[in-house]
């Protein structure tokens, strides 16, 4: 709107001083909008930096928040008094189920699917005061010993964050759709100190798709967050992981049967949760108040025997990755840690997964990288590298996102000779999970809460249908261009009523035989036009065209040409609607 | 911006979604420039970036806080740690030490010292994986490569070992560089040298001895002389300990080791003089005595020692030849062979002894004084009895080891 249409629409002020300062409001407005206003392609980047950097800095509070409770709920040593570790998770957990079940209802559960729910159901809509919610109510479960990470929360909060931001710039739909990935993206980069799995992990798990129109914003947003988080607490990586290498394939025995182990355990604590989580939901609602607080008395009872399973457990992967522990304690840390996570969790207790996940991983793989120590006289490899691997390993079959899961252990290690190893190990457990569980986790968890989001682990193995599977090769009869009289002849030596007709200058066009002998006799009478013979140019498809992308260009044509890109004049088939609905009852 | 109100939904604003007055067809919040202005994107930016200033410095001023607080949790868990480290506790130590590590994880002091604590305690393999870490930050740092190597060395593993101990040699120290990489070397050498690599540790021994300092440097010598006599390389262990011996107070075993390397190299009067005041100085031990009674013998019977005269040198020459030939003859009965019966089956001791009855009643003063040349013929034959005797009747004892030395470094000397 300009300034004349401004103008012609303004109220008269009562008297000048308003009409004064109301007037220059307008000016300014009309000059902002010339001259500041941003495209909303350009708005959604700079939007995503500042996301990042928002994301950065609540995840950095976020995290010293965790210390702090923890610091005065168990103490700063490693192995708490046994009263503190019997009494600090079961308070706490008083406390976070009377915030969640009255104040920060929104604030259960991991996360990720709460999301990933925003994004598909609720336009990306996350209030903030979940925000608010889970950065109290997870920031006092984990410091005071549940067994649960930050990592997911950090991802609903940056989606919270980038949500509200959208809200206020009235973002379109779309882009503000596209927004809490972004700030999700954000919020697990600076948890996990880790952009490029953060990435990988939202594409992977929340959006679906390697879309470019968010890939940039979301990798600004990460690294963003993860400079902002940096710089506030440090560049030092997750873990301190030894060097090691990778030097026979013979070493690759031993990783297989990590991701056998990975896959059998991630398995049973799927299982756990699957089982677990909907009954407990199912019980009078009183019993919601006290959940929490049972389960930190639970954990608090293995606390006392293992102190090393309370928390998210960073602090024991970095021994575990190390050698400080013997290979029967590794096992024992793995399999109590499953335990304690999987009651904390079906709990209702706010809290992620990741960093538990991560901890199981590195225990379990420790464990087997130390049975092979036993068994093979000098081990190519140390339970280091077992560890490290492990971690992945059991990531891809518990949160079912192998390719994070590679990619998150090259760069907690920086270590590229690790990869083999951590390939084959997480496919084998990503497989063995996926044969066994059918619905990866945070899509059953999701449907347990009523939301029937899709998977993307099954959109991921969707094969989207091509032109070439739904067209009709060889058919089609093709005329070659001539005038009427001699298109006619080669016409009415065909069988066929239609015909196709390539013609330098337009390109294809489509031709009946009565249209032919009209011409025909048009141009034989002297009536004739410098019209192209037929109806066209035709829409023109190539092979490997998507279908729903020929559909939309097939516009009303009942049949299109199908062209070799390298030679658009050879005719690879024809495509009809009736080919394309055929396909797709087919596949 | 005035929005005009669309006819379809004439009670909300298509602008900001609110209801709008009664009767009211223009929206009275879209049509106030200020309102307009304060919910612009431009402000709303503005206002973002401004809090994200204010959230800067708060969160800046937390994390100090925080850091400090881990910074002060650190050190007084390590300092915990290194009180029950004093106080013998090893295994509360390690906890302290782990504690402190989980606040202060990038300190390379907790990190060592942990490791050091570890290794103490013979958890190799733990103590390995921190000290990796640390070496990977810091791969010239000298007292890590050195841990690495005494854990290598303790596994066997001498190629990692040799490495290490090269990094320790060649590395970085915090202070006393110089007297901290010779000892590493030192303890290359000791440990190649219990390997039984001693190629590789005379090279590392030799390179060891041009790097003691000549001050303050005997007691290195002395180290250095053992483990060069432990190879076999009397030569340069003689060196070692003459340098040792040049201070005042020369250590103890240098005295000794002088003497044993003297008496390995031939050079009896030397060894005799050094294992002399040896025994002096109160050492009975049997290989000094041992060495000290046959060093003495050896200048009491070579015939070769220079200055001595002529007399003197043909009475040794006739002593020794009685000496072996006695040896001979009672090798020879022990073996129940009669070296002068005419069908006694043909060896080597069959025909030494022919050869010394022939040679002995040449062997008067005044026929040696006319033929000075048959000193060495019956030395020769000497010689050749004490080796050949040696090998049918085992090792000499006393004199006849004395004339199988003087033999053994007569003829080296002569090649």
């Amino acid at each position: 709107m300009n300034a004349a249409n401004d103008a012609a629409v303004a109220p008269v002020p009562a008297d000048s001083a308003a009409r004064g300062a109301n007037r220059f409001v307008r000016l300014w407005n009309i000059w902002r909008r010339k001259t500041l206003t941003l495209r909303e392609g350009q708005l959604f980047l700079l939007l995503a930096v500042i996301i990042g950097i928002v994301s950065g800095l609540t995840v950095v509070c976020f995290r010293i928040a965790i210390e702090w409770t923890r610091f005065h709920l168990l103490g700063s040593s490693m192995e708490p008094s046994h009263l503190r570790v019997l009494l600090a998770p079961t308070l706490a957990g008083i406390g976070v189920a009377l915030l969640v079940m009255l104040v920060f209802k929104r604030s259960r559960g991991s996360g990720v699917n709460q999301t990933k729910a925003a994004v598909f159901i609720f336009d990306g809509y996350v209030p903030f005061r979940t925000v608010i919610g889970k950065f109290i109510t997870c920031a006092l479960a984990i410091g005071s010993g549940q067994s649960l990470g930050p990592e997911d929360p950090s991802l609903q909060m940056g989606a919270g964050i980038a949500s509200a931001l959208g809200r206020s710039l009235k973002l379109s739909r779309e882009k503000q759709r596209l927004i809490a990935p972004i700030g999700a993206a954000a919020g697990l980069a600076a948890a996990f100190n880790a952009p490029i799995s953060a990435v990988i992990f939202v594409i992977e798990e929340i959006i679906g798709t390697w879309s470019g129109g968010v890939l940039g914003a979301v990798i600004l947003a990460a690294i963003s967050s993860v400079v902002v988080m940096r710089n506030f607490l440090g560049s030092a990586p997750m873990f301190r992981v030894p060097a090691m290498e990778f030097r026979s394939p013979v070493e690759l025995i031993g990783y297989a049967v990590l991701g056998v182990v990975s896959g059998v355990a991630s398995l049973a604590f799927l299982k756990f949760i699957a089982y677990f989580r909907p009954r407990l939901k199912q019980l009078p609602r009183w019993t919601q108040y006290i959940q929490p607080a049972a389960a930190g008395l639970l954990i608090g009872i293995i606390g006392i025997w293992l102190p090393q399973v309370m928390g998210s457990g960073y602090p024991i992967i970095d021994q575990a990755l190390h050698d400080q522990f013997v290979w029967k304690m590794l096992l024992l840390l793995g399999l109590f840690k499953i335990l304690a996570t999987g009651i904390s969790f079906v709990s209702g207790t706010p809290g992620g997964m990741f960093a538990p996940a991560l901890f199981i991983g590195a225990m379990l793989g420790g464990a087997v990288g130390g049975v092979e120590h036993l068994l093979v006289h000098r081990p190519a490899q140390s339970v280091a590298a077992f560890a490290l691997v492990g971690m992945g390993t059991f990531f891809a079959g518990f949160l079912r996102v192998p390719i994070t899961s590679v990619f998150m252990v090259l760069e907690v290690s920086g270590n590229y000779s690790i990869i083999v190893p951590a390939i084959i190990a997480n496919m084998i457990a990503y497989f063995i999970s996926r044969r066994y569980q059918h619905v990866a986790l945070f899509d059953f968890l999701a449907r347990q809460d009523g939301f029937f989001l899709p998977s993307i682990e099954e959109m991921r193995e969707h094969t989207a249908l091509r032109v070439e599977d739904a067209m009709r090769p060889g058919a089609g009869i093709v005329l070659s261009d001539g005038d009427s009289a001699e298109l006619l002849r080669e016409a009415e030596a065909s069988k066929s009523s239609q015909f196709l007709v390539w013609r330098n200058e337009d390109g294809w066009r489509a031709i009946s035989q009565e249209e032919l002998r009209q011409q025909a006799v048009a141009e034989s009478t002297g009536a004739s036009t410098n019209e192209a013979p037929g109806r066209g140019p035709l829409p023109q498809l190539y092979p490997d065209q998507p279908l729903d992308e020929a559909l939309r260009l097939m516009g009303n044509w009942p049949v299109v040409p199908v062209v070799n890109r390298a030679n658009l004049e050879k005719l690879e088939g024809i495509l009809s609607v009736e080919d394309i609905l055929e396909a797709y009852r087919k596949s | 911006m005035c929005a005009m109100v669309r006819e379809d939904n004439p009670r909300t604003c298509p602008q900001c979604g609110n209801p709008l007055p009664a009767g009211a067809s223009e929206c009275p919040r879209c049509d106030n420039g200020l309102f307009v202005l304060l919910h612009s994107r431009e402000i709303v930016l503005s206002l973002t970036a401004a809090i994200v200033i204010v959230l800067f410095f708060l969160t800046g001023f937390i994390t100090r806080d925080y850091h400090q607080k881990l910074g002060t949790l650190g050190r007084q868990w390590f300092e915990a740690g290194e009180q029950q480290l004093k106080s013998g506790n090893a295994v509360a130590a390690l906890t302290d030490f782990h504690t402190a590590l989980v606040y202060s994880p990038d300190d390379a002091q907790i990190q060592f010292q942990l490791a050091q604590a570890l290794a103490a305690e013979g958890r190799n393999s733990e103590a390995r994986a921190y000290l990796l870490e640390l070496q990977a930050h810091a791969p010239s740092d000298a007292p890590i490569n050195l841990a690495l190597a005494r854990i290598s060395a303790g596994a066997g593993s001498e190629a990692d070992a040799v490495r290490y101990y090269h990094g320790a040699i060649y590395g970085v120290w915090p202070s006393e560089a110089e007297a901290n990489r010779l000892n590493a070397r030192l303890e290359l050498c000791r440990f190649l040298i219990a390997r039984g690599d001693t190629s590789i540790a005379e090279a590392e021994l030799i390179a060891l001895a041009s790097e003691i300092p000549e001050r303050n440097g005997a007691s290195l010598h002395a180290q250095t002389g053992e483990l060069f006599l432990g190879i076999g390389n009397a030569s340069r262990a003689l060196s070692e300990f003459r340098g040792a011996l040049t201070v005042a107070h020369p250590p103890k075993d240098a005295l000794r080791g002088a003497g044993l390397a003297a008496f390995q190299l031939g050079e009896f009067q030397q060894a005799e003089r050094y294992l002399d005041r040896v025994r002096r100085l109160g050492n009975k031990d049997a290989d000094v005595s041992h060495a000290l009674d046959i060093s003495r013998m050896v200048t009491s019977a070579d015939p070769y020692a220079r200055e001595l005269s002529e007399a003197e040198r043909r009475g040794r020459a006739r002593r020794n030849f009685e000496q072996a030939f006695g040896r001979l003859r009672s090798c020879a009965k022990s073996s129940g062979t009669d070296l002068f019966e005419k069908d006694a089956p043909h060896s080597e001791m069959v025909t030494l002894g022919m050869q010394a009855k022939a040679l002995q009643p040449q062997l008067t003063d005044e026929n040696l004084r006319r033929h000075p040349g048959q000193i060495d013929v019956a030395m020769n034959l000497v010689f050749v009895a004490e080796d050949v005797v040696t090998k049918e009747c085992g090792a000499p004892q006393g004199m006849d080891e004395a004339l199988t030395l003087i033999g053994k470094f007569h003829r080296a000397g002569e090649r």
